[in-house]
Formats: structure tokens, C-alpha cells, sequence
């Protein structure tokens, strides 16, 4: 699977899940990370008991870890 | 809080008798002060002697740990300087830089304790460490140190129980494996990079998070909190981004699966895992 590849199912698997208007990036010097941005009103979830499901739900599209970016989400990464 | 066995408080008093005179691999970590503890109540401080290895891949407030400890339960200490840092084959961060590592620690130790004439070299490996990715445990073997909180099967809750009665400061205090832990097999260990993982670190630690790990990914830092305060982090969201942002990180993400002891070993094949117990 490309890295393109793996960002739309990492993204599909979010709203699978009901996590809307998140955006994926690959990050990492194997390109093994997710990193997630979502609104500020998905925060609580994504770091709430929720957030280690959704991390194996991304996992699943080809990363070894998945992580919240700390930047607002309007900022530029 | 976990009750230790009569037996096992013996088996490791016997142990250490058998030692007659030691040298104690000595982090400041949990297991490594209640060695050096327990080892001065059997043998008499004249025969104990506590070495901390000091390079930059130890987090400053261990080593200042490990001098107040000492300072305040009378364990005979001193510190060395370990040149880790200049080994090419450390330095490239390969999945045994553990062992290279190690092999300069326990090296400076013998030679230490031939010094001092003392006669055994010994560590804090435990009982739940058998199973874990160790290669250093293969240059503590190539050193005849030997491991007396393993030998007598003690775990870390028995330690941290026995740690308590002893009115050690450590006995909850979280595990903290060498700075260099925060790389991923592959990225280089620089002095440069492990500065950014103290400074970030640093930051969070006085934010309140205790047990949490700043992995260094190039310019990108992952956070690794332990589930039980990982709901902490929304509020502080900010603080966090800006502190491990000026520890010289582009961008600062947190692990949604929070903290887990190794977690750089995910990507590791069987193969190259040196476990603890599956050793001569």
C-alpha cells in the first residue's frame, strides 16, 4: 500500500468511527507514523478511553504509531 | 501494597553475603538504590560501593537523585565518566546499542572495583525484566556481573514494597531508562538530540506528568503518556506544543495509545531481540 494509499484509509477509518473533519499526515524517518489533526471538539475523545481503539483503527491502515498533533488545527504544520 | 516472602528477603541477604564486597551499578532508578540499600544493611558500608556512570545520556535529576540518596541513607558513592557517546558502533543507535553501552559501563566498573578491591560487580536487573528486549544483559554477562534482585526472583512490585518499608524515596518513582531510549533504532545518538529530549522532558515534568516518554523522531517529537494521565493533556495543550517546540521540535504529537515500556521494540523482528533469561 502507498503512503497515499495508507492516509485515505486512515482518514475512512476515522469517520468509520464517527471522528469527522480529521486530517492524516505521515510522519516519522520510516514514514511510520499517523499523524492525526482533528477540530478541537474531537479532542476529548481522541484522548479519552475512545483513543486507543481509534489509534488500532489507523494502525490498521499500515502505520505503527498513530498520534495526536498538538498544533491547532487551523495552524500550518 | 504486594507482601514480600520471608524467603526471598533471605535468598537475597545470602546472595549479597556470598558477594563479601560490591560494586553496584548505580542509576538512581528504583531497582538500582534498593540494591545498594539493602546491600550496605548486610555487608557494612565499607564493603558497598555505589557508581554512577555519567554521560549525557543520563537525565540530570536521575544523577541527582542517585547523589541524594546516597548522601541521605549512608551509601559509599562515586561517579565515573562513561565515553559511550564515543563509540561509533553506540553512536549509530543500532537495536543492540544497549550492549555497547553497557560494555563501557560494566568495563569502568571491574576495573573500579579492582581498584577498591571489591570483589563482585553487581546490577538491578529484576525478575520482570526476564523476557524484555536486554542486549545489555550480554555484556553483563561477558563482565561476570551478577544480578542479585533476579536471583532471588523479585519483582519490581516486591521491590517497590520493600523500597517503601525502607522509607526510600524511589520506591514509586516511575522507571527511567537512559535518554538514548527516546531514539528510535537508526537515528543517530547525538548529544544535540539528547539535550532536545531532556529539555522537552523537563518541561512536561513540570507540568505535573510523571510517567511519559519524549520520543525523538528527526524534527518530529512523540509523546508517550501513560493512559492514567493522558486526560491531563487537552488542558495543557498549548504549554505542551510550546515547550517541546522550543526544545528544537518541528512538530509535537501525542501517541493515542499513550505510554508502553518499549515501544521502539514494535518494529523490531524476533530476531533481533536479546531477551533476558533466554541467555547462557
Amino acid at each position: 500500500m502507498s503512503a497515499d494509499e495508507r492516509v485515505a484509509a486512515a482518514e475512512r477509518a476515522l469517520v468509520d468511527r464517527g471522528v469527522f473533519g480529521a486530517t492524516v499526515e505521515v510522519e516519522g524517518h520510516q514514514r511510520e507514523i499517523a499523524a492525526v489533526r482533528v477540530p478541537a471538539a474531537a479532542w476529548e475523545r481522541l484522548m479519552g478511553p475512545d483513543g486507543a481503539t481509534l489509534a488500532d483503527a489507523v494502525k490498521a491502515a499500515g502505520f505503527r504509531y498513530v498520534a495526536l498533533d498538538l498544533a491547532p488545527a487551523d495552524a500550518d504544520a | 501494597m504486594t507482601t514480600v516472602s520471608r524467603e526471598k528477603r533471605e535468598r537475597l541477604r545470602a546472595i549479597l553475603r556470598e558477594c563479601e564486597s560490591v560494586v553496584i551499578g548505580y542509576s538512581g532508578g528504583v531497582d538500582s538504590v534498593f540494591l545498594a540499600r539493602v546491600a550496605v544493611d548486610v555487608l557494612g558500608a565499607p564493603r558497598v560501593l555505589a557508581v554512577t556512570g555519567k554521560s549525557d545520556s543520563i537525565a540530570s535529576w536521575m544523577e541527582d537523585t542517585a547523589r541524594q540518596v546516597a548522601r541521605d541513607f549512608g551509601i559509599p558513592w562515586l561517579e565515573v565518566e562513561t565515553r559511550e557517546m564515543d563509540d561509533p558502533r553506540y553512536a549509530a543507535n543500532p537495536s543492540n546499542r544497549c550492549y555497547f553501552c553497557k560494555s563501557e559501563l560494566w568495563t569502568r566498573l571491574s576495573s573500579v572495583a579492582a581498584e577498591h578491591g571489591m570483589r563482585t560487580v553487581l546490577d538491578g536487573s529484576n525478575a520482570d525484566d526476564v523476557g524484555d528486549h536486554r542486549p545489555g544483559a550480554v555484556a553483563a554477562t561477558e563482565n561476570a556481573v551478577r544480578s542479585p534482585l533476579l536471583e532471588a526472583g523479585l519483582t519490581k512490585a516486591e521491590i517497590r514494597a520493600w523500597s517503601h518499608e525502607l522509607g526510600l524515596p524511589t520506591w514509586d518513582q516511575p522507571a527511567a531508562p537512559c535518554l538514548a531510549s527516546r531514539l528510535p533504532y537508526g537515528i543517530s545518538v547525538t548529544p544535540e538530540r539528547l539535550r532536545q529530549v531532556e529539555s522537552a522532558e523537563i518541561a512536561l515534568r513540570a507540568m505535573g506528568f510523571r510517567d511519559f516518554r519524549v520520543r525523538h523522531h528527526g524534527d518530529v517529537a512523540r509523546l508517550e503518556v501513560h493512559p492514567a494521565e493522558i486526560a491531563r493533556i487537552p488542558a495543557h495543550r498549548a504549554a505542551i506544543d510550546a515547550a517541546v517546540r522550543g526544545a528544537g521540535f518541528r512538530r509535537v504529537l501525542v501517541d493515542l495509545q499513550g505510554y508502553r515500556r518499549g515501544a521502539l521494540n514494535e518494529g523490531l523482528a524476533a530476531a533481533q531481540l536479546v531477551q533476558l533469561g533466554g541467555l547462557a
